[in-house]
């Protein structure tokens, strides 16, 4: 049964059958999920399902309830980015960019190395992070082999710098496209929390790349003449398509900038772009551009949103979030600091997009116990609780850094590159990945404190 | 027609362990019958069960770096090909073989071999027994061999049909 209204208000929990069974699901499936011995989304689908089997949540619950069901905002938001990033990749602009930066850089290894983080950390606050690294790693072997140099830094540069920029902006990342969702955040909420702190991040990181490759990456000049000799404009397949996409790239960048101005949840730009492209595409078979769409990601989300559903209606979570609050006293400085370490160190080892979809109710809920009188947007985006939600944001994004299989970014840079022959041990990703997420988890610490609490 | 009615018999294999260059070698000097050139072997392993099978492709695929596709291959320089075998000259034929093997049994009538290789895109079809033993090779040459002695059966001395 579903946690019991008091007298006064507050819930009283009932641990009987149903909360043992929502844990029991949930926490069985995060370490079915954790151990990959089977794939993560059917887990979490067979997982949803026995919280609608053994009625935990009725279906119609979640199906259509914003606090316990899935949460389509995320859900179509992705599917629309998915769509129009399928339609865009054929133009041939990705490659375009990456041959066009490398060629900015002269051939000069360290340089190409800081243009593609700064590109990377760029279209991942765009893009979705394993996208932009799918479109740049290619690039990034080719050109390391036409410079005779390591290709592992480079790569894992770009899985890095991915997700220091995926952290950016509302549509960078998914924890951040969820926990917009659920505190009714807009985009330019996200511009101006997270960019600057982002940005700074990148030029820490940049000043470090340089440190620490500066002397090392060298190329004898003949091998810099190979890339100064590529024609990127050989690599735009179709040109008529691609200015198509940079216009309706443009509407939606704008979409999102003025979504809230205008009310519209970030899902709707998304859907209204992906629509008119594929309008705009003039093709009769959007079959294949659907059948891209990474329904595996999505059908992850979904099951994962149930599952989290069940939990949240049998008080479980709200069980959570007393003790969170019990541990930091109340002490709301504190409670973010410990949710932004313990985020980034759940996230280096575990799936973000689990954790955040476990937490969002979370914080919802010890605001709930903090501002029990409030509600909606004033409950959600209370001026005490921002922080809070930026912790877990930064947290959440940049705890992916730390090992090979924090984020999908780093799998993707990990697989590719064992595929052209060039191994990345576990141990070799966390020599770069946990120095630069403690660096940048610092910097977000005394970024939420200089911001949020001294000066605020 | 059956697969056992015009397939050849295997006279020699590849080992896992062969470096590139001694399996090239060795493709070049084993010849099948009427003295065809040999463009695919089997492959064995150090306890000689069958494992994989070679073929030119696959060799060609091994110098290919696996990053490239026709948008980015666009971006390659003078030379790259030569500095790419180079780098692939260490692997071994273990590495760079092609793991399924796709057979057809002795039984199976010519026209579920020509089907086979023509919709899979394969040269060559090892022959199995029902046991599973190969005992043999279908090879795509000989199966156009059959079809056009069957479209030539009317040939003119002058070329016309």
């Amino acid at each position: 049964m579903a946690p019991v209204e008091t007298a006064h208000g507050a819930q009283l929990l009932v641990m009987d059958a149903s909360f043992y069974m929502a844990c029991a699901i949930f926490f069985i499936a995060l370490a079915l999920i954790i151990s990959e011995k089977i794939h993560k989304t059917i887990v979490a689908l067979f997982g949803a399902s026995l919280v609608l089997i053994l009625k935990i949540l009725e279906q119609h619950e979640a199906f259509h309830l914003e606090e316990f069901g899935v949460d389509w905002n995320v859900i179509f938001l992705l599917i629309g980015m998915m769509i129009i990033i399928n339609l865009m990749r054929p133009t041939g602009l990705f490659e375009y960019i990456a041959i066009r930066s490398a060629k900015l850089g002269r051939g000069e290894p360290i340089r190409i190395m800081i243009i593609f983080a700064v590109i990377t950390a760029l279209l991942s606050a765009l893009l979705d992070n394993v996208t932009t690294v799918l479109l740049l790693a290619p690039v990034t072997l080719l050109i390391a082999d036409a410079l005779e140099v390591d290709p592992i830094p480079y790569l894992i540069v770009e899985a890095l710098a991915s997700n220091i920029g995926g952290t950016a902006t509302l549509i960078g990342d998914p924890p951040n496209i969820m926990i917009a969702s659920k505190a009714k955040l807009n985009f330019m909420d996200f511009i101006i929390n997270l960019t600057p702190i982002v940005i700074i991040m990148m030029v820490v990181s940049i000043v470090i790349i340089k440190i620490v490759f500066g002397k090392k990456l060298q190329a004898r000049d003949e091998l810099k003449e190979r890339i100064m000799s590529m024609d990127e404009r050989e690599a735009i397949k179709d040109p008529v398509m691609l200015t198509k996409s940079l216009v309706v790239l443009a509407i939606v960048l704008v979409g999102f900038v003025l979504h809230g101005f205008f009310h519209y949840e970030p899902a709707t730009v998304a859907l209204f772009g992906a629509g008119l492209l594929l309008l705009l595409s003039g093709t009769h078979e959007p079959h294949h551009v659907l059948a891209e769409v990474e329904w595996p990601v999505i059908f992850f989300f979904i099951g994962l949103f149930i599952m989290v559903g069940g939990m949240v209606k049998v008080g479980a979570i709200s069980m959570m979030s007393q003790e969170m609050l019990a541990l930091t006293k109340g002490n709301l400085f504190a409670t973010s600091m410990v949710i932004m370490w313990f985020s980034a160190i759940a996230s280096a080892v575990v799936d973000n997009i689990p954790y955040v979809a476990t937490m969002n109710p979370l914080v919802i809920d010890m605001a709930r116990e903090m501002w029990p009188h409030l509600s909606g947007t004033a409950l959600l985006q209370h001026a005490d609780l921002m922080p809070i939600w930026w912790s877990l944001a930064l947290g959440a994004c940049l705890g992916g850094n730390g090992t090979a299989i924090g984020a999908s970014a780093n799998v993707i840079v990990v697989g590719m590159a064992e595929k052209a022959g060039h191994k990345i041990s576990f141990i070799k990703f966390i020599a770069y990945g946990v120095p630069i997420m403690f660096i940048t988890v610092f910097i977000s610490m005394i970024y939420i404190w200089l911001r949020y609490y001294a000066f605020a | 027609m059956k697969a056992r009615d015009v397939m050849s018999p295997i006279e020699a294999y590849l080992s896992t362990d062969m470096p590139i260059c001694e399996a090239v070698i060795r493709m070049r000097n084993v010849k099948r019958q009427h003295g065809l050139p040999i463009k695919g072997m089997l492959v064995k392993n150090g306890k000689g069960e069958i494992v994989g099978i070679l073929s030119i492709k696959d060799i060609i695929r091994a110098v290919i770096p696996s990053y490239l596709s026709p948008d980015i291959s666009l971006f390659s320089w003078e030379h790259m090909l030569e500095q790419m075998t180079d780098r692939a000259k260490n692997k071994v034929v273990g590495e760079i073989m092609t793991k399924d093997i796709v057979t057809i049994n002795s039984e199976a009538a010519l026209m579920v071999c020509a089907d086979l290789m023509v919709k899979k895109g394969l040269q060559r079809l090892p022959v199995t027994e029902e046991n599973g033993q190969i005992i043999g090779m279908v090879y795509m040459r000989d199966i156009y061999d059959f079809i056009a002695d069957l479209l030539t059966r009317e040939e003119k001395a002058d070329g016309t049909c």
